[in-house]
């Protein structure tokens, strides 16, 4: 792997189904600038290959923001509704994934701005919670894990939506706080200040769970 | 470095955010304080309860196929928007117009009676020519907008003119021959499928953003004039999935259809109530998903 694979691997960071890297030539067709300047140039299978790629992420991201699996489904889809509407607006390859998650910003905001009595009852979804699966712990490791989850995903839920944005972001989605910036709009200040919070907020609210003994 | 500047950079130091100067200082500060390096400690073991959190659940995605006819389907609902693009410059070009077509007549009036002469055997040869349009034959048609209506069409074809002038009315009557309607040789699986898209989406938008769509009632009195006869059709060949689909979905389309231009919210919290009462959106997802297959 040289300098090229590097760049793929650091471009597709929130890539979770990456093809093998066996060859440049086959890895740089893959690449997601590669494929957003194809898209762009008016390729629908790179634009479907895009939605293969980034769709999980996409609604995993609107998930923790919102706590609705329906709600994240469908603001995905119109995440990639506007994104394919809009590719003429991309204007830097390299940055598909930061501008995909630029867009499902606004999706989630628009949402979030509507009165209380206009959009649907947002709870936090414990039914997903439950079918998660972790095959290598035992019965008792397993429903402490979900139990974990399921506190974890309530204590998100309580947190403002920047700083939840920005703790999505970075902890679950391993963003630089650069690209957090540019995906929120907000300043690096504030993206340090909202995160540092959040953290706190979320130890505070899990508490007991995520004690390390001395 | 102290405790209190340690502690407010440290989760910047785990992000590996710092610069290689403020790293070194708190990897230093770590090594000799024991109650930061618990913190250190405490915020890695948090990243791998959180690392736990972040796996992606399984979602019910839609194929691309599914958003991709969403966006056609969109983009046929709301084919005005272009001709409103061109609209100003309709505005300007119609005075323009006017100007060269009365130039036009001045200079081709004295010529008026020489031509009138020579007009009838080319009319006849024109209309013998292949592939020319009878005249006379489309005056019951209805008129394109900016077009002439059929009486002063009329008027025109008893008007002698010149040659130029009758070529170009020839071609222009060539292009109003009306064009074979496409719709009536689609699949009617698809159109129905495309329909129901279409449905699905306009009412996620009403549900989600009430307040935005209430006022575009003639979308909706699109889709509902089409849901009738796709339901017509849908008892007509006895596909009863079909026909529950259209019919449950039919009152909706009313009730958002008939809604006036100022809508209470009341009117609109009822629709939504509805909405959500009866599912619709799922059904129709769920009617899509399994027809797309």
């Amino acid at each position: 792997m040289g300098q090229l694979a590097m760049r793929l691997i650091k471009s597709d960071r929130a890539d979770t189904r990456q093809g093998p890297i066996d060859g440049t030539d086959v890895a740089f067709i893959n690449s997601s600038e590669d494929l957003a300047r194809r898209a762009r140039s008016g390729d629908e299978e790179a634009f479907s290959l895009i939605f293969d790629r980034f769709i999980r992420p996409i609604t995993s991201f609107i998930y923790e923001m919102v706590g609705n699996r329906s709600i994240a489904e469908e603001l995905a889809q119109e995440t990639f509704v506007r994104a394919y509407k809009n590719l003429d607006a991309l204007r830097d390859d390299g940055k598909l994934s930061t501008w995909l998650y630029g867009i499902s910003r606004n999706v989630i905001r628009e949402w979030l701005r509507l009165p209380h009595e206009k959009r649907s009852p947002v709870e936090v979804d414990d039914q997903a919670v439950l079918e998660l699966q972790d095959t290598q712990l035992g019965p008792d490791g397993q429903f402490m894990n979900k139990e974990l989850i399921g506190v974890t995903r309530r204590a998100l839920q309580l947190l403002n939506e920047d700083q939840r944005m920005v703790f999505s972001l970075r902890v679950f989605r391993q963003h630089s706080y650069q690209e957090i910036a540019e995906i929120t709009g907000f300043s690096l200040t504030k993206v340090k200040k909202d995160l540092f919070r959040a953290r706190e907020t979320m130890r505070r609210q899990l508490g007991p769970y995520l004690e390390v003994s001395r | 470095m102290n405790c209190k500047a340690c502690l407010k950079i440290i989760g910047e130091y785990f992000d590996g955010e710092l610069s290689e100067r403020m790293a070194g200082r708190v990897a230093d500060h770590l090594e000799s304080c024991p109650a930061c390096a618990h913190t250190y400690e405490q915020i890695q073991y948090e990243q791998t309860v959180y690392a736990r959190v972040g796996q992606q659940l399984e979602f019910n995605h839609p194929r691309w196929e599914t958003v991709r006819s969403t966006i056609d389907a969109e983009k046929a609902i709301s084919p005005a928007t272009p001709a409103r693009r061109w609209f100003p410059s309709i505005q300007i070009a119609a005075p323009v117009a006017a100007v060269v077509l009365i130039s036009i007549v001045l200079v081709f009036a004295p010529l008026r009676q020489k031509s009138t002469s020579e007009i009838p055997s080319q009319r006849a040869e024109i209309a013998l020519a292949p592939g020319a349009v009878a005249t006379g034959s489309d005056t019951s048609l209805t008129p394109p907008a900016g077009q002439p209506s059929p009486v002063i069409k009329e008027k025109i074809k008893t008007r002698p003119r010149t040659v130029s002038a009758e070529r170009k009315f020839v071609a222009a009557k060539r292009s109003e021959t009306p064009s074979f309607d496409v719709e009536k040789f689609r699949d009617p699986q698809a159109t129905t499928l495309a329909h129901i898209e279409q449905s699905q989406m306009l009412l996620r938008s009403f549900r989600n953003a009430p307040e935005d769509i209430a006022f575009e009632t003639q979308r909706f009195q699109k889709l509902l004039s089409r849901n009738v006869l796709l339901r017509c059709e849908a008892i007509a060949k006895g596909n009863l999935p079909e026909e529950e689909v259209l019919t449950t979905l039919e009152p909706i389309l009313i009730d958002i259809a008939n809604l006036p231009d100022r809508a209470s919210k009341e009117d609109v919290r009822s629709i939504t109530e509805t909405i959500r009462k009866t599912e619709i959106v799922a059904m129709l997802q769920v009617y899509s998903q399994t027809n797309n297959r």
